[in-house]
């Protein structure tokens, strides 16, 4: 099992991971993530990508674009 | 019993608290430190606070915070909330013991499909075609309306009325306002009962339902692609589908939206493009009569709606959408709980709407009354050529004015008397569509917007709904569609 880092619009369908860091200083973006409880130490599933993207976080789902995606950075674990 | 949870912060945030707090003098209800936080978070309430109770201290304070911004490289916000959560997940792991379950598979699964375009989509057909055009548009408008309107109005309570008024009333001009073609009993309360009351009921019975099932955030989910294009974010399908029970409701819910440029973009969709229940009822009824008519008149709108939004979002200088939304688990509606929130809706919808109804029978009798709406109607009558339609259709178009229902009603009954062809029913479905928002939307529209984006959208809407009608009924001549 090798750990890597990748933006979580990268990962693919049902892969995991736990989310690293949250890389924007937009404090809009980071009350949104936060908001849904989206921080570093939480872990994440992804359930679909597209239309928009779907992750299992921690008890909940959430969707967002592609734009607030790419600024959670996972530590993904690949099978 | 409750203790209160101890987080220690960051060092730099921990000595700014503890500078914060000698500063803070006055006394306030929550602790110094909680205070303290909330200033380094930039809370603007408490900044408010603060200011006016610290006047001597205020700018250390300010000068304290901007200090420990410069010597963290993430937003204080970001840090506070970092240190709380680490607490919060050491807590939580400590009391919580996770069991495996199994139960849920079922409603996973479903969330699922309605999640993956290629099944979501024919859902979403189902839910329109079962919720919207059987449930609301054949039973609401259809077997109910024929019901109270034909039967309970046309051989009851009209006849009544009009005979009562007849033997009692002396005066013409007295009767004519209770009874006859445009009574307050006879045009308003029978509009407002029979027409619009249910389809409305029906409309609201099963928005919420679906409201209650969790599936609306799964619609704002695949939607949210087309719906950036057009400058809003897969959210602003809440208003938008409420739009369809009623525009105003969904003007003033369109308040929810993120930004002023998705606000009023919304706003101004809602006014343009989106029919409420009671004018989908009544266009429902008027062009299941003509072949092919529906999927011409829906084909037009919903090119308005996707062009309009599209150069709208192009016009409007402001921040691009974006899109974020947690996503419920799926749940069986409960009936008392659809029950509750129908209830509280039509609730609101009569006791803001049936005034307006009584008003407008009152403008209605007295621009007869006083030969005003006679020189409308004329005024009207070339604009009615000019989309293609006969000079009878001006007084539906006129009554427009006054609730866009009223004016749907009206073509109606023009159809009833076999005065239009089907190219001209559709013609004047549409441009009617489009046309005005009603006095209530637009008093919302006033309310929410402001006076000035209020005036832009009608003034916007106004020609626009002709001109777009005109083209319409030009393509629909030149390609011999619906002749």
């Amino acid at each position: 099992m090798i750990n890597n880092l990748m933006p979580s619009d990268q990962l693919k369908s049902r892969q995991e991971g736990v989310v690293a860091e949250l890389t924007t200083n937009n404090k809009n973006t980071l009350r949104k993530l936060m908001s849904m409880g989206i921080l570093p130490g939480t872990s994440l599933k992804v359930i679909q990508t597209f239309p928009s993207y779907v992750f299992q976080v921690g008890y909940t789902q959430v969707a967002v674009d592609k734009e607030i995606a790419s600024v959670i950075l996972v530590n993904a674990i690949n099978h | 019993m409750s203790m209160p949870l101890e987080i220690t912060y960051d060092h730099s945030v921990e000595l700014a608290i503890a500078k914060i707090t000698d500063l803070l003098k006055s006394q306030y209800v929550l602790s110094k430190r909680a205070i303290s936080l909330l200033l380094l978070q930039e809370d603007e309430d408490i900044l408010e606070l603060v200011k006016g109770s610290e006047i001597k201290n205020f700018s250390k304070i300010v000068q304290i915070i901007e200090e420990t911004k410069k010597k963290n490289d993430r937003p204080l916000n970001y840090i506070i909330s970092l240190s709380r959560q680490q607490r919060v997940d050491a807590l939580a792991n400590s009391a919580i013991v996770k069991v495996e379950k199994k139960e849920s598979r079922l409603a996973e699964s479903i969330s699922r499909l309605t999640m993956n375009p290629i099944t979501g989509i024919p859902i979403l057909l189902l839910v329109l075609y079962y919720g919207l055009y059987k449930f609301v548009g054949e039973f609401g408008a259809g077997t109910i309306v024929d019901f109270l309107e034909e039967h309970i109005f046309g051989v009851y309570i009209n006849p009544w009325v009009n005979g009562t008024a007849q033997a009692l009333i002396p005066w013409s001009w007295l009767r004519d306002l209770l009874a006859n073609d445009y009574g307050i009993i006879t045009l308003g309360i029978r509009y407002a009962v029979a027409i619009i009351l249910p389809i409305v009921g029906t409309f609201f019975i099963m928005f919420s339902i679906i409201e209650d099932s969790g599936y609306l955030p799964r619609l704002a989910m695949l939607v949210d692609r087309v719906f950036k294009k057009i400058g809003l974010n897969g959210r602003a399908v809440i208003p938008m589908t409420l739009g369809f029970g009623c525009d105003t409701m969904a003007t003033m819910v369109s308040r929810t939206l993120e930004t002023r440029r998705e606000r009023i973009i919304s706003t101004l969709l809602l006014a343009l493009a989106i029919p409420c229940s009671a004018q989908l009822g009544v266009i429902l009824a008027l062009l299941s009569g003509a072949p092919g008519a529906l999927p011409v008149w829906l084909i037009f709108i919903g090119l308005i709606f996707l062009l309009i939004g599209y150069l709208t979002s192009k016009l409007l200088p402001g921040d691009k959408p974006s899109f974020y939304m947690e996503v419920p688990p799926l749940r069986l509606p409960k009936l008392s709980n659809v029950l509750t929130k129908t209830y509280t809706r039509m609730q609101w919808y009569f006791v803001e709407i049936v005034p307006l109804f009584i008003l407008a029978s009152i403008l209605i009798w007295f621009g007869n009354l006083t030969g005003l709406f006679g020189v409308a109607i004329g005024w009207m009558q070339p604009v009615m050529n000019f989309i293609g339609l006969p000079d009878k259709a001006a007084e539906a178009f006129l009554f427009g004015f006054f609730r866009r229902d009223y004016g749907a009603a009206g073509l109606y009954d023009l159809q009833q008397a076999g005065l239009l062809t089907s190219r001209q029913l559709v013609v004047a479905a549409a441009t009617l569509t489009l046309f005005v928002p009603c006095i209530a939307q637009f008093s919302m529209m006033l309310k929410e917007r402001g006076l000035k984006t209020a005036l832009a959208i009608a003034g916007f809407i106004f020609p626009f709904a002709f001109i777009a009608g005109s083209a319409f009924n030009w393509i629909l001549t030149t390609f011999k569609v619906l002749q």
